[in-house]
C-alpha cells in the first residue's frame, strides 16, 4: 500500500471527475494500462477497495491521474477528497498494454470511462513517435474527454457519439478502414465497450493486427489472490486484476 | 521492565510463533510480496482439489454491509501445482505451511493426503465447508455423520496433523466439532462462510453467477464468535476461530473465546500488511494488561 495526496479533484463534466495524486513510488512503477485500488475510507463500508486506470501519469513530477466516473457509494465518497488530503493506494497491479518493438502506427479505441485505460499510452506512443489514430466514443460530447491530452503531431482524434449515430458500427469500421488503408495499423488497442472489443477483434482478425482489450470486472483483494474478479478466457477464467486486465483481443473474442 | 512475551501457541503438535494465520482463499505467492511471511504464526494458501478445477462463472462477488458474498467455487491449479510450485515458494519462510483440502469423495481426500505426507506440510485443514461447490454444497461438513465419516478416513491415512474446518450453515455446529473430535481431528477451525444471496432488482436476476455465495468479513463477527464460543467449551482440542477479524482487538475477542489461533480472510482485501498489524496490536495489548504469555487470554472469557 501507498499514500497518495490529492493534488486536485474536479468535476469534468459528463458525471466524470478528473483527480490528480502525489504518488512517487506509484508514478515510478506505472505502466500503460495498469490499475491502482483506492481504499476509499477507512473502516467497513465500503468494504472493499475501488479499481481505477490510471489516466495519466507523470514520473518526473511523481503524479497520476484518473477519471472516475460516479457509480455509487465509494465514487460518491471519492467525490469530496480535496486536495491536501492524504489516500491509501494499492497497485499498480496488472499487467499492462505494450507497444510493439517498432510499431509505426497503432489505433486506440476507447468509450465512456474506459477512455481513461488508453490515453497515457496514447501519450507513450505519440512520444514515440509512433502515429496515433485514437477513436474516443461516447453517448455525447459530454461523455467523452482525454481528447486534449492526446494531442501531438502524429495523432488524430476522432470523437464519435451515439446522439448523431457517429458512434455506430458502421463509422467506426469506416475510420478502421481509412486508417488501414493511409498505411498498416501495427496494433489496436480497445477499452470500454463489448461491442467495440467485438468490433476491434473482426477488424483485427481479417487484417491480421495485433490486437488488446481491457477488461473490467467487479474486484475484492486486486492482486489475484482471490479469483473473485475473473473473466472467461479461451484459456480458462482468468483474473483480471493480475492476469489483465489487458487481454489479447482473441483469448477475449476468439 | 516485563519479561519478553510469548505469542506461542501450538496447534496438533505443531508450534506456531503467534496465533494469526491468513483463512483460505484470501491468501496467494502475491501476498507474499505486501507483507512479511516469517512474521505469521502460519501460512495458508486457498483450498486444492485433486484435479484443477474452473470454478463458478462470474459475477463471483457481491459487496455487502461490512461484509462480501462470494461464490469462487475453489478455482485452483491441482494437488500437483500445490506440491510443486505453492508448497516450495512458502517453505522458504520459515513459517509452517497448511494446506487447505478440498474434495468430492472420501477416497480423494485420501489420495491427496497420502502424497501430502511426502511433502513437509505441517498441518492439513479439511474444507469440508465450502458453500460453493455444487456437490460440496451438500457440503460434508454439514451433517455430523459424513463429517466423522471423512474426517476417520483422512486421519487413517495422514502422517500429518489434522484440522477440519467448519461450516455455519448447521442447526448446532457443536455436534459438528464433536463429530471430528471423535474421529481424530487434531482441531478444528470455524467458520466457513454463511451461505447466502443478493439480488439486483433493475434486472430481476441473481447478483452472483452462482445464485448463492458465501458471506464473509466484519458482518459475520458476532456470529462467528458466537459459534467460536460454544465449539471451544465442548471440545479439547485446539479451535482456530474465524470470520470477520479485522484488528487486534477482534483476534483478543476470539481467543478470550476460547480461541488458540484466529485466520484472516477478508480483511486481508482491503489491508494485505493486516496481519502484521494484528500481531502488533495483540502485543500491544499484552504489554498494556501485564500478561506476558497468550496463553492467559485463551479461553480467558469472565462471566458472572
Ligand atoms: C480494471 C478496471 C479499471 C477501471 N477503471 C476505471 C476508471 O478508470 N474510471 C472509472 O470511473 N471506473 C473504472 N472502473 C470501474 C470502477 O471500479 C467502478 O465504477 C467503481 O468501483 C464503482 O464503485 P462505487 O462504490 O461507486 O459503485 P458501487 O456502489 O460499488 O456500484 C455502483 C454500480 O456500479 C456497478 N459497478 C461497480 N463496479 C463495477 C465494475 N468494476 N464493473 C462494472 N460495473 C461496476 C455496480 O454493479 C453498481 O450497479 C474500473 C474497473 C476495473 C475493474
Ligand atoms: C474470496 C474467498 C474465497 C474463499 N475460499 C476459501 C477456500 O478456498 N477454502 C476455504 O476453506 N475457505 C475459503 N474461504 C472462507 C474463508 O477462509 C473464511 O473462512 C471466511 O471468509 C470467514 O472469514 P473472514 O470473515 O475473515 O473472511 C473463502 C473466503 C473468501 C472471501
Ligand atoms: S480481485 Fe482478487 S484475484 Fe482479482
Amino acid at each position: 500500500m501507498r499514500s497518495g495526496v490529492v493534488l486536485a479533484n474536479e468535476s469534468i463534466g459528463g458525471g466524470y471527475h478528473h483527480m490528480i495524486v502525489n504518488c512517487p513510488k506509484i508514478a515510478e512503477e506505472i505502466k500503460d494500462g495498469q490499475i491502482v485500488h483506492i481504499r476509499v475510507k477507512d473502516g467497513y463500508e465500503p468494504l472493499l477497495r475501488r479499481p481505477f486506470s490510471v489516466y495519466l501519469y507523470d514520473k518526473k513530477a511523481g503524479t497520476i491521474e484518473f477519471v472516475y466516473a460516479i457509480k455509487g457509494v465509494g465514487t460518491e465518497m471519492m467525490k469530496s477528497f480535496k486536495p491536501g488530503d492524504e489516500i491509501d493506494l494499492l497497485g499498480p497491479t496488472g499487467k499492462s498494454y505494450t507497444l510493439k518493438e517498432g510499431a509505426k502506427k497503432i489505433v486506440l479505441l476507447g468509450r465512456g470511462v474506459g477512455i481513461a485505460s488508453i490515453i497515457s499510452l496514447g501519450a507513450s506512443a505519440a512520444d514515440k513517435g509512433i502515429q496515433v489514430e485514437a477513436i474516443l466514443s461516447g453517448k455525447s460530447p459530454e461523455k467523452v474527454f482525454g481528447g486534449k491530452a492526446l494531442q501531438s503531431p502524429t495523432t488524430t482524434v476522432n470523437e464519435v457519439y451515439d446522439i448523431d449515430g457517429t458512434s455506430d458500427v458502421e463509422n467506426v469500421m469506416k475510420i478502421l478502414r481509412r486508417t488501414q488503408e493511409e498505411g498498416g495499423i501495427d496494433q489496436i488497442f480497445v477499452c470500454g465497450s463489448k461491442r467495440l472489443g467485438q468490433l476491434a477483434y473482426d477488424f483485427a482478425n481479417e487484417h491480421n493486427i495485433e490486437g488488446y482489450v481491457s477488461l473490467e470486472e467487479r474486484m475484492a483483494c486486486g492482486i489475484g489472490v482471490c479469483h473473485v474478479c475473473v473473466c472467461k478466457t479461451t484459456k480458462g477464467y482468468q483474473t483480471v486484476c493480475k492476469d489483465g486486465p489487458v487481454f489479447p483481443l482473441a483469448e477475449v473474442y476468439g | 521492565m516485563m519479561e519478553r512475551i510469548s505469542l506461542k501457541v501450538n496447534i496438533g503438535g505443531v508450534e506456531l510463533k503467534n496465533p494469526v494465520m491468513p483463512a483460505s482463499g484470501t491468501f496467494g505467492v502475491e501476498s507474499a510480496d505486501y507483507l512479511d511471511c516469517r512474521k505469521l504464526g502460519a501460512i495458508l494458501p486457498k483450498s486444492f482439489t485433486l484435479n484443477p478445477q474452473q470454478g463458478n462463472p462470474p459475477p463471483r462477488v457481491v459487496e455487502t454491509s461490512c461484509g462480501m458474498l462470494n461464490a469462487v467455487g475453489i478455482q485452483n491449479k491441482g494437488l500437483e501445482y500445490f506440491i510443486n510450485v505453492t508448497l516450495p515458494f512458502f517453505e522458504t519462510f520459515d513459517t509452517p505451511v497448511i494446506a487447505s483440502v478440498s474434495a468430492y469423495s472420501e477416497e480423494d481426500f485420501k489420495t491427496i493426503i497420502r502424497e501430502l505426507n511426502k511433502t513437509k506440510t505441517a498441518l492439513i485443514e479439511l474444507n469440508i465447508s465450502c458453500p460453493n461447490l455444487k456437490e460440496g454444497g451438500k457440503a460434508f461438513g454439514t451433517s455430523a455423520e459424513e463429517t466423522y465419516k471423512i474426517v476417520k478416513a483422512a486421519k487413517s491415512v495422514s502422517e500429518i496433523p489434522l484440522i477440519t474446518k467448519l461450516s455455519p450453515n448447521v442447526t448446532d455446529i457443536t455436534e459438528i466439532a464433536l463429530a471430528a473430535e471423535s474421529a481424530g481431528s487434531d482441531a478444528v477451525s470455524l467458520i466457513n462462510t454463511f451461505l447466502g444471496m443478493a439480488i439486483d432488482i433493475n434486472t430481476m436476476r441473481p447478483k452472483l453467477g452462482n445464485i448463492t455465495g458465501g458471506l464473509s468479513g466484519p458482518a459475520i463477527k458476532p456470529l462467528a464468535l458466537r459459534m467460536v464460543w460454544q465449539v471451544a467449551q465442548k471440545v479439547k482440542i485446539p479451535v482456530i476461530g474465524i470470520g470477520g477479524i479485522a484488528s487486534g482487538a477482534d483476534a483478543i475477542e476470539f481467543l478470550l473465546a476460547g480461541a488458540t489461533a484466529v485466520q484472516i480472510g477478508t480483511s486481508s482485501f482491503a489491508e494485505p500488511n493486516i496481519m502484521e498489524r494484528i500481531i502488533s496490536e495483540i502485543e500491544d495489548y499484552m504489554r498494556e494488561k501485564n500478561i506476558s504469555d497468550i496463553h492467559e487470554i485463551i479461553g480467558g472469557l469472565k462471566i458472572g
